[in-house]
């Protein structure tokens, strides 16, 4: 572990979550990589953050076709989830608030973030959108504001509720003037979904990272990919399991105080102030990046509530004063 | 000591003290600058090299395997790898000229480089082929070097996407050279394993790929089993306990309960559709769908039903969905149809059958793999809880049998699973293996029971004839398993550069006989396969028996140039060795000292001065038996250096043997006897004749003393206590 603490701390910074874990170079331990057998990341871009896949012990045809069929999967999913694509059909529902034949990949997500939001007491809610629209809009027209009119807050913040997305009858259903954005738990799903289909296809030994990250290295012999947390010297072993972070610092809305971050509080209308950083570990990448995001929004009690509820989860939250260590939940 | 004194001897001693030192410091020497050498040699490869390959395809030869113009052509190193030309003409692509050793580092059976420049044309066939070099043994002067070049050039119109079956003899391409099947085997898998190499490497059937087609015409009975074994159908068994765990749940009551157990299959192929479903359904179904659509059936037992209840308002279901690439295929209403039970036989009875289209415009490739998402939902509103959907995939491949234009399963494959040349031969040879298993159990037998036939001398003699008349017609002439020092060089070129079996395992008589050899040389020394196995020591020794019987006289060898005739042998040997290690293709041409591949192989059949050679050998043999064994052969002399490691002395003697007699020593066929008794085991060809000797009481002199002494008038027991002397190494 001596190795582990040297560490370089990195910050990478998305347009999304604020994943800057830094994956240890894989080493594999006891038994020895047949011969042809190499270790192959792949590196790229996916959802609009870096994105890499990392085989340990692949033969580099394999690793190719297998990576293009895993971006196949990606686009597929993007092509669902995606706020920044015209025809995908997050931007189909929160033009017409309904879609009358969902994919199932959007219905499987959306009872995910009804279940994650119903967990959490609303801390993580999707119907953010309205809020998180005004504030882009309204920093972009006027940089370096201090605040967002307050009747226009009181307005979107009105439309924030989960539980107006109505998955009955195979259909989903908004209140008139919701609009969603997945944009807190897509990458994990979608790291989920290329670990299923990796699994499926026989894979072990490799790290996905799509914004989250994902470890498969389940059986006996394999070895744990280490994950370094950003802000801290924490290193996280996955072996089956994923990590999921949210950061304020990912990105901040121009305003005077600097305070205006992506993050957005559904019950405060503000962004939260709590802590700079949150690193879920959750063997689902999409419960741990809907969790990340919801924790930004909770106090240390509430998170403890929540843990008590799902199993499995572990958190390392990052406290915005520098007198408080950093604590393990 | 006596013999030192006279000097003709004494030079002659000298001289082969001599001989054989300076070549046992040569091959030591060479050893060490070979090693070297190839360890510079494999650096030097893998760094670069292709220059001067390049250069060596580009000859007016190979061009003329594109054009009768050749200097009209182009010739370019294509881009990428594997290492190949590219042949242009007026600056269009014409195809690819590569060698197989630029391409796969080909050997030949002898463990060398075997270097054949091909022509590969757009269409993925084979437009020409030439035999650049080679140093398999077989081929060097057995056969002719038209032979040889007619079978490589024989390859041009060879299609490499067609399909080679293991076992089956194939006609697409050119019969084996005959007499050197090995050799060509492995020509043709060079020629065939590059060519495809190469068309992969170079895309050369990438717009192809693309449109690969189904079959949709042609149709083969098939029963249910079969078309679950080839993958055709496919299914998932989903239990109670897997989906209970996927929502977090206990395992519940039953939980290996069948929950789902989805089957899948593509069903447009006739072969596939017609034999699933009833003809009059499956017509029905391509009839009503349009050109190019797609049919996939769906079939289920278990608890859950895949079509649920909803798509019968939505007109969409909504628990399946077919998922390729990036694209979603959504079934809907109206590409559904129910169909009845399955057709096929020893298809199950399902719970529910549904066939779906899905249109031909919709972008469903079904030639690639694709899945279908099953998708389970719990909870919900209604039951006052939060929804939670998981789902779970069936993956399919259609199997390439039903695809037009797909290149072959060992095609795509570019390397691990190649068809293994080797298995091949033993499948095609496995009656004369059989046979050969059955005569390394007998010879076995002879050994172990050695004592027993050796007191019977009759059934001795007739063993020995029929054995070796068997090892002459059926080892040697029949399936031409003659053993060579050429063997023995291959064996230690390939340790030296990488040992593979693959290569020693292509011919099956021979490696049977060589694992034999390596127990029986540990055993009893090298004379059991000298005397029992070698086809021309047989050869030699029935025909040197029939000179006998017309009473030709032998002549026995003085033992002091007896004596000294033997380094010849180990000479020839250590020579051949030595200079295989600069150049083998010269060792091969000395390892003709070897009269087995004109008499054994090629049954005489060659050039004049290669059937005079062992003509005299032969000759030589009337007189002095087993002439060649005793003073030329190279392979005994190999066998015999290691031979010094044997374990068992199984040869029995008195002591008076060469003090009282030397009776054994003027019957021993090569004379390997010493005046003073003992049994050479360098020279012993182990036929057991001293020990039939040793037993008998008309001919052993120790018996016939003994017998006088005490009177006895009947023949002596052998088992009688009779102080015996061990034949041990001189």
């Amino acid at each position: 572990m001596k190795s582990d603490r040297r560490l370089s701390r990195r910050r990478a910074l998305t347009i999304f979550a604020a994943a800057a874990a830094i994956p240890m170079l894989p080493v594999t331990r006891g038994r020895q990589t047949p011969t042809g057998y190499k270790s192959y990341t792949w590196r790229g871009s996916a959802m609009g953050t870096n994105a890499s896949i990392t085989f340990r012990a692949a033969r580099l045809d394999q690793a190719q076709d297998v990576t293009e069929q895993c971006l196949a999967e990606v686009e597929r999913l993007e092509n669902i989830f995606s706020l920044y694509r015209d025809h995908s059909e997050l931007c189909e529902l929160n033009r017409h608030g309904r879609i009358r034949a969902p994919s199932q990949d959007m219905r499987r997500l959306l009872a995910l973030v009804k279940w994650i939001s119903a967990m959490t007491a609303g801390a993580f809610d999707a119907t953010v959108q309205p809020l998180w629209r005004l504030n882009a809009d309204w920093f972009t027209e006027n940089p370096g504001g201090a605040n967002v009119p307050a009747a226009d807050l009181v307005k979107a913040r009105a439309l924030v509720d989960y539980r107006g997305i109505d998955l009955a009858n195979g259909e989903v259903n908004l209140r008139h003037g919701q609009q969603l954005t997945l944009n807190g738990i897509a990458q994990g799903y979608i790291t989920d979904r290329i670990g299923e289909l990796l699994k499926s296809m026989g894979w072990n030994n490799l790290l996905i990272n799509l914004g989250e990250y994902r470890a498969i290295a389940s059986t006996s012999d394999a070895t744990p990919f280490h994950i370094g947390l950003s802000h801290s010297n924490i290193v996280v072993p996955l072996a089956d399991t994923s990590i999921a972070s949210s950061s304020s610092d990912a990105l901040r809305f121009p305003s005077m105080t600097g305070r205006h971050t992506h993050l957005l509080n559904p019950a405060t209308a503000q962004s939260p102030q709590l802590w700079r950083a949150v690193h879920v570990h959750h063997p689902s990448a999409a419960i741990a990046d809907g969790l990340s995001t919801a924790f930004c929004n909770m106090s240390a009690n509430q998170i403890a509530t929540v843990q008590r509820k799902i199993p499995n989860i572990s958190v390392w939250a990052e406290p915005y004063r520098d007198d408080i260590a950093p604590a393990k939940t | 000591m006596e013999l030192r004194r006279h000097w003709p001897v004494g030079i002659f001693f000298t001289v082969a003290k001599v001989l054989t030192t300076v070549t046992l410091v040569s091959v030591m020497g060479a050893t060490c600058v070979r090693l070297l050498g190839t360890v510079c040699l494999a650096a030097g490869q893998t760094a670069g090299g292709s220059a001067k390959e390049f250069a060596a395809l580009d000859t007016i030869s190979n061009r003329r395997f594109f054009s009768n113009a050749p200097e009209q052509l182009t010739l370019q190193p294509a881009r990428g790898s594997p290492h190949a030309m590219r042949v242009l003409k007026d600056g269009k692509l014409r195809g690819y000229l590569f060698s197989t050793y630029g391409v796969l580092g080909s050997l030949g059976f002898s463990g060398k480089p075997i270097d054949i420049h091909v022509g590969l044309g757009l269409d993925g066939k084979i437009v020409g082929a030439h035999m650049h070099r080679h140093q398999e043994p077989i081929l060097i002067l057995g056969i002719s070097t038209k032979a040889l070049s007619d079978y490589v050039a024989g390859f041009k119109g060879f299609d490499i996407r067609t399909k080679l079956v293991e076992g089956v003899h194939n006609t697409a391409f050119p019969d084996a050279v005959s007499g050197a099947s090995v050799s060509s085997g492995v020509i043709r898998d060079a020629i065939i394993r590059s060519a495809r190499d190469v068309a992969i490497g170079h895309n050369l059937f990438a717009g192809e790929a693309g449109g690969a087609k189904i079959d949709r015409t042609s149709f083969k009975h098939a029963t249910w089993p079969a078309l679950v074994r080839n993958g055709t159908v496919v299914h998932r068994k989903i239990r109670l306990r897997e989906v209970n765990s996927a929502f977090d749940q206990p395992p519940g009551d039953n939980p290996d309960g069948t929950f789902i157990d989805l089957w899948a299959a593509l069903a447009t192929p006739p072969t596939i559709g017609q034999n699933l479903l009833k003809r009059l359904s499956y017509n029905d179904a391509i009839s009503k769908s349009g050109v190019g659509d797609n049919l996939i059936l769906l079939a289920a037992n278990g608890l859950y039903s895949f079509r649920g209840r909803d798509w019968r308002k939505s007109g969409i279901f909504d628990r399946i969905e077919l998922v390729q690439g990036s694209g979603t295929f959504r079934f809907t209403k109206n590409g559904y149809r129910l169909t009845g039970a399955l057709r096929a036989a020893g298809a199950p009875e399902f719970r529910e059958i549904a066939v779906f289209t899905i249109p031909a415009n919709s972008g469903f490739n079904p030639t690639k793999p694709w899945r279908i998402n099953l998708v389970v939902a719990r909870g919900g509103e209604e039951n006052g809880t939060v929804q939670r959907i998981e789902s779970f995939a069936l993956n399919y491949t259609l199997p390439d049998q039903y695809i037009i234009g797909a290149p072959p399963n060992n095609f795509t494959e570019v390397d691990g699973a190649r068809p293994r040349l080797w298995l091949e031969f033993w499948m095609t040879q496995r009656p004369r293996i059989a046979m050969l298993m059955v005569m390394l159990t007998v010879l076995t037998g002879i050994l172990f029971f050695q004592d027993a036939l050796a007191k019977r001398k009759k059934l001795y003699i007739a063993t020995r004839g029929a054995f070796v008349s068997v090892t002459l017609l059926f080892l040697g002439l029949y399936a031409g398993a003659q053993l060579s020092v050429v063997n023995v060089i291959t064996f230690v070129h390939s340790l030296m550069g990488g040992f593979k079996w693959d290569l020693f395992l292509l011919n099956p008589m021979v490696f049977i006989l060589w694992g034999f050899i390596a127990v029986s040389l540990l055993f009893w020394g090298r004379g059991v396969y000298c005397g029992w196995l070698c086809p021309f020591g047989a050869l030699q020794e029935l025909t040197n028996m029939a000179a006998r019987r017309l009473g030709v006289k032998q002549i026995a060898v003085p033992w002091g140039l007896h004596e000294r005739l033997w380094p010849i042998k180990y000479v020839a040997f250590l020579a051949i060795l030595a200079i295989s290690l600069s150049s083998m293709t010269m060792a091969f041409t000395m390892a003709e000292i070897e009269p087995f591949k004109t008499v054994i192989i090629l049954k005489f059949v060659r050039e004049w001065p290669f059937v005079i050679y062992p003509l005299l050998l032969l000759t030589a043999g009337l007189f002095i038996e087993r002439f060649y064994c005793r003073y030329l052969c190279p392979l005994g002399a190999a066998l015999a250096i290691p031979a010094r490691l044997r374990m068992f002395e199984w040869l029995k003697r008195r002591h008076q043997c060469g003090r009282e007699c030397n009776i054994c020593a003027t019957h021993c066929t090569v004379q390997a006897i010493h005046p003073m008794g003992q049994i050479n085991p360098n020279e012993c060809i182990y036929c057991l004749r001293c020990q039939v000797n040793y037993y008998d009481a008309t001919t052993c002199r120790a018996l016939k003393d003994r017998a006088r002494r005490r009177g006895v008038r009947g023949p002596v027991e052998a088992s009688e206590k009779v102080s015996q002397r061990e034949g041990g190494p001189t």
